[in-house]
């Protein structure tokens, strides 16, 4: 290209606008490699998105729908102070109770017609009873002196009727509406009558409380004494009332239905989030914690299922289908979760080892050393020593004396040793375990029956993510018929597993519960890549065993 | 091979054999456009490397009526490629700043005479390559990328000044280079017999 140097610009542009330059191979083969995993991790991004959205989407409305029916939610236990904390959206009646448990029960229960506030009510130890509202747009807060009680009976058995109705309002805006007898026995006693009421439920102390159903007169109310001799139910008119419990140790309120007629007491059971019910036995749900980790451990027994990508390989995949046997494997791994009513999502992290058996025959070749010793014949001749003199006289005809040298014809053999190698071929059986190794990520949820109780069964699904990290694998190879290390099959990296399981947890306290459930994983693509032609899925089985950890 | 629309469609599918394709097509003259701003091949391909993976996750930004500008498109994302990569890769300040009174008197010389000499495009590749990244920066999108003084600055974060500075710098540099390539002895080859 001619230089003109006073013109470097076009110089410049004229010669190297339009340069192309070759790129290595290399570069074509980077970039492919970084836009297979740039793909990859989209689609994993994706499809975990899509999960989540619909998991968040059907735990939402099953959240929704649910806690629509549940109109009190009890938002504090304080065990110290013997107050509970309820948050009442519908219902009229809260019913709040309150004990000294140390001595004789200084006592009271109200029922406060609340519309739409928040209310806590606290008994003091001077039975001054303290009832806090949150009103719309105003805090009050009323105390009312226990004189207005109408009654106060400190016996073994305390019989208080409140009437609060005629008390003092606690707020413009409430109106109290029910009597109700309490029955309030001191520590470790058993509420007696002379229908033998016997609670099982009496290591801790208990409240026993009668709901009184509406048509019973105030001087019903007030003239109802229960002691060993009376008999405070018998007077009801309805067949069947409500008795509530209040359980110290686990701050938790328990109501359950009593036929008032057999005055048969039904075995206390006290679910961990259910503080009782109110007048209109409605649950109040006690909130317990959301959050929980389980770390689990899991042997698991998998199975893999070959099918061709090509009827004419049918061959191979139905001899390896043949071939391979489900093996135990195992998985560990670690996992949080939110729960909300029988509900919970839970997301988590895992190392699994999936192991198959296989039992196929293959050709050994074996290689023997052998020892040859190659003759080889040799012909010589070997003059020996032996001559004689030929002697010729000078005459004519005479002889001439010459030594002549006889020779005599041997043969020698030698021998030399050579070293051979032998080959042969031997069918043999192979057992060998093919293992892949897997990262994963379980999303599942749950939903778990009985809850709060000892037992406590669930059922579980989701989608598990993996990501195969390792393979040690075989292969029957077909033109020899060796059986080698794999280490060509196209394995894809990151697979999907659909999970069911169902199984029981036992609560040991509020904080740790065990368990154990079996499941099965449905795998939804092949773990090789469509171009081999075979592709592979491992459908597992598996029993979890687990530890929960509430915080 | 001419770009069909559909192969960029598909590349926006994330068809592999659709970016095959374009990089096949493209992968050439854009890599010539690498060499201009890097040091060397090396550094070259690794600018291009960045840039393909650049067209192929952002092309579905690409405006498939422009079918005809494609190649312009991802020029541009290239040469912004090779910048980052530049950028990213300087610790220190790669433009020397002047003075703004003494730019006034810069004013670009032409030469006297002209020679009618012949310098192969290799080596023309050369001279650029081994420009200081300043000058290469500002020679490159003036020359080849038709930028003006006032583009290139917003581009570079540099003032108008500057960038006219390094331009003239640039040039004689390249005028010097080249007259010395041009007086320098051959080589001969000396065979020992």
């Amino acid at each position: 290209m001619n230089v003109d140097l006073n013109n470097i610009d076009d110089l410049f542009f004229d010669s190297l606008e339009n340069i192309e330059v070759k790129p290595s191979a290399t570069v074509k083969e980077k970039i492919k490699k970084r836009m297979f995993y740039h793909n990859l991790m989209k689609n994993i991004y994706l499809q975990m998105g899509t999960f989540a959205f619909f998991t968040i989407m059907l735990t939402s409305f099953i959240w929704f729908y649910t806690n629509s029916s549940i109109n009190n939610i009890a938002e504090n236990v304080d065990a110290t102070n013997k107050t509970i904390k309820i948050n009442d959206n519908k219902t009229n009646n809260i019913i709040i109770e309150n004990t000294n448990e140390a001595e004789h029960v200084n006592c009271t229960q109200i029922s406060v017609l609340n519309t739409n506030n928040k209310s806590e009510v606290k008994l003091e130890n001077n039975n001054k009873l303290e009832t806090e509202s949150v009103a719309e747009n105003n805090i009050s807060t009323t105390v009312i002196e226990d004189t207005k009680q109408e009654e106060l009976i400190t016996d073994n058995t305390i019989l208080e009727t409140a009437n609060t109705k005629q008390s003092t309002p606690i707020n413009e805006k409430q109106e109290l509406a029910k009597e109700n007898i309490v029955v309030l026995p001191n520590k470790n006693e058993i509420l007696q009558t002379n229908n033998s009421i016997k609670p099982k439920n009496v290591e801790t102390a208990f409240i026993a409380k009668q709901s009184v159903s509406d048509n019973l007169t105030q001087e019903s109310i007030t003239n109802n004494t229960i002691n060993s001799q009376t008999t405070l139910l018998q007077k009801q008119t309805t067949k069947q009332s409500n008795i509530s419990f209040l359980d110290y140790k686990n701050s938790v309120l328990l109501s359950q239905k009593i036929n008032t007629q057999t005055l048969e007491l039904p075995k206390l059971q006290i679910p961990d989030d259910t503080v009782g019910y109110n007048m209109n036995n409605e649950l109040i749900v006690l909130p317990s914690n959301r959050w929980y980790a389980d770390l689990y451990f899991s042997p698991n027994y998998s199975n893999s299922n070959f099918k061709n990508n090509s009827s004419e390989f049918a061959v191979i995949s139905d001899k390896l289908n043949s071939e391979t046997n489900p093996a135990f494997g195992y998985n560990i791994g670690i996992s949080a979760g939110y729960k909300f009513k029988n509900f919970a999502v839970n997301l988590g992290v895992a190392y699994s080892e999936f192991n198959q058996k296989l039992d196929t025959k293959y050709n050994e070749q074996t290689l023997t050393n052998v020892n040859y010793y190659d003759y080889t014949t040799h012909n010589e001749w070997e003059l020996d020593t032996t001559f004689y003199w030929n002697l010729d006289s000078l005459i004519q005809g005479d002889s001439v004396m010459t030594p002549i040298i006889d020779s005599t014809q041997i043969t020698l053999v030698d021998s030399t040793m050579e070293i051979r190698i032998d080959t042969s071929l031997e069918e043999k059986t192979a057992l060998k375990t093919n293992k892949y190794k897997y990262v994963e990520f379980p999303l599942t949820v749950e939903y778990v029956f009985n809850r709060g109780k000892k037992f406590s069964p669930f059922v579980n699904g989701g989608l598990i993510t993996g990501l195969l990290i390792k393979t040690s694998t075989y292969t029957y190879q077909t033109s020899d018929g060796a059986l080698i290390q794999n280490n060509n099959t196209p394995y894809i990296k990151p697979n999907f597993w659909l999970v069911f399981g169902a199984g029981v947890r036992y609560n040991v306290n509020n904080k740790y519960s065990l368990m154990v459930y079996p499941y099965y994983r449905y795998n939804l693509k092949s773990i090789i890549e469509s171009t081999n032609i075979y592709g592979q899925k491992i459908n597992i089985f598996g029993i979890n065993f687990g530890v929960r950890y509430t915080f | 091979m001419a770009l069909d629309i559909k192969i960029i469609a598909d590349c926006k599918k994330g068809k592999s054999y659709a970016q095959e394709q374009i990089y096949d097509l493209y992968a050439g003259a854009m890599l010539g456009i690498c060499m201009r701003y890097a040091k060397n091949k090396s550094e070259a391909e690794d600018i291009l490397q960045e840039g393909f993976i650049k067209v192929f996750t952002k092309i579905d930004k690409y405006d498939f009526n422009t079918v005809n500008s494609f190649s312009a498109w991802m020029k541009r994302i290239i040469v912004n490629t090779a910048l980052n990569y530049i950028r990213d890769n300087k610790k220190h300040n790669i433009f020397s700043d002047i003075n703004e009174e003494n730019t006034e008197s810069l004013s670009y010389e032409p030469e006297e005479t002209e020679q009618s000499i012949t310098i192969s495009q290799q080596e023309i590749l050369q001279l650029v390559q081994e420009l200081p990244e300043g000058y290469k920066l500002v020679f490159n999108l003036y020359i080849f990328e038709k930028y003006s003084h006032q583009d290139i600055a917003i581009e570079l974060g540099i003032s108008v000044n500057t960038s006219k500075t390094q331009l003239f710098k640039a040039r004689k540099l390249l005028q010097k280079r080249i007259k010395e390539k041009i007086n320098s002895p051959k080589k001969k080859i000396v065979s020992l017999v």
